[in-house]
């Protein structure tokens, strides 16, 4: 199961994976989904390069998500972390085609009000394009794990 | 387990002689949820919100008229702190502390390295610990599934009746979980669904449910080792399915159809539990 966390929502799902899959056994793989990095520039020179700052950014999720990793490891299940750059839907559905994953599991933030019926978030993409199942559990208004 | 893997550090301070409204702001605005609280230069105990609730006005409308607003607009950060803080060393045992805080019935105990407060442990962090250990012996399962299912074939791009059931069935197997399937008639009358009399047409919507039931029955494979009940309702899909959810308190919710669908983005939205979009 390919997992898209992010920064604040991750303790959301992570546990409603474990309690899916720790009966069952299977693969956990978290991925977070970063904005493409820039370069910094200053007085018309290059300070740091994208790739220098992908690779700093990239280091600092994958220490983010270790913990989580190890938590899921620790109960036998077979738990991986992956940080990718992009479009979080595009990227999340590459991901989950490049693994092979089975279902994918999403945690929805939804607008509130009418705007819910006119805007379209990263899980609305996910569930109209995904050719596999797809988890999806609320940041809030729902029980924990 | 020892206790400075539990600990917190909160960075909040707060006098003992401060306002316990004022400190109760600060409190909500704090990361740690818990404040250090200071007599005389000296840390002496932990305020917490739960302190503060027991200390403060009671949430009873009826009990808390007859409390006067201006008594407990005195009330100072001491009032709320049950006694003297429960201080252990850095090195303490995770169940030596929890023996403390329960023999001093307080909800938090400062964690000290020689003189110096170093963190905090509360009854929090010993139960969510305690969690952790209770469900490394036996995971968390998932007791209760509801599968929504429609008998009659799929149309407008959705995944197929099967696959759904499927799915819902293989998860309850490995789970040892109950499973409801779900069917929702949107024409039938919700008084015929609940078995009551109804107008003219009555005969032919009770001939309706009885083959709706009778599908669904048959789509339960023979010979399955979880237990599988089918139900029948009326009226609108998104309502029946959340309303058989609450009722039989699923922990998932299996449904099919297309995923990006209104009815399947309504029941995300609202489900008190995760939603698999099959």
């Amino acid at each position: 199961m390919l997992v898209l966390v992010d920064g604040s929502t991750a303790w959301r799902v992570v546990p409603w994976i474990r309690r899916l899959l720790a009966p069952a056994g299977g693969d956990a793989r978290l991925l977070l989904v970063l904005p493409p990095a820039r370069a910094v520039t200053a007085a018309g020179r290059t300070i740091v390069f994208a790739d220098q700052q992908e690779q700093s950014e990239r280091l600092a999720a994958h220490f983010f998500l270790s913990g989580f990793v190890s938590r899921l490891c620790g109960e036998g299940l077979a738990a991986s972390a992956e940080v990718r750059f992009g479009k979080p839907a595009a990227a999340t559905l590459e991901a989950a085609r490049d693994w092979g994953a089975d279902a994918i599991a999403v945690v929805d933030s939804p607008a509130r009000g009418w705007r819910r019926w006119f805007t379209r978030t990263v899980v609305d993409e996910i569930l109209n394009h995904s050719p596999v199942p797809v988890l999806v559990t609320r940041a809030s208004g729902q029980r924990a794990a | 387990m020892p206790i400075k893997t539990l600990m917190r550090s909160p960075s909040g301070v707060v006098e003992a002689t401060e306002s316990l409204a004022i400190a109760t702001r600060r409190l909500a605005s704090e990361p740690d949820g818990c404040l250090l609280v200071r007599n005389r230069g000296r840390v002496v105990g932990v305020l917490t919100m739960a302190d503060v609730r027991a200390a403060g006005p009671s949430t009873i409308p009826t009990l808390a008229a007859y409390e006067s607003p201006s008594l407990t607009a005195h009330l100072t950060v001491a009032d709320a702190l049950r006694g003297e803080g429960v201080v252990v060393p850095l090195n303490a045992a995770a169940a030596d502390v929890a023996r403390a805080l329960r023999t001093r019935q307080q909800r938090a105990a400062l964690v000290a390295d020689g003189a110096d407060v170093v963190g905090v442990v509360t009854t929090e962090d010993l139960l969510s610990a305690l969690t952790e250990r209770l469900e490394r012996d036996s995971p968390p399962r998932l007791a209760r599934l509801l599968v929504a299912v429609s008998p009659s074939p799929t149309v407008g791009g959705g995944r197929g009746t099967r696959t759904v059931l499927d799915i819902g069935l293989e998860i309850g197997r490995r789970h040892g979980a109950t499973v409801t399937l779900l069917h929702v008639m949107r024409r039938l009358s919700p008084r015929i669904a609940e078995g009551l009399p109804v107008g003219g047409d009555s005969d032919v919507q009770r001939w309706r449910l009885a083959g709706a039931r009778a599908s669904l029955a048959r789509l339960v494979p023979t010979g399955i080792e979880t237990t599988v009940r089918t139900a029948v309702r009326a009226g609108e899909v998104v309502d029946a399915v959340l309303a058989v959810a609450a009722e039989t308190l699923a922990d998932l919710i299996v449904m099919g159809g297309r995923r990006g669908s209104a009815l399947v983005r309504e029941t995300i939205c609202r489900a008190r539990c995760p939603v698999l979009a099959v």
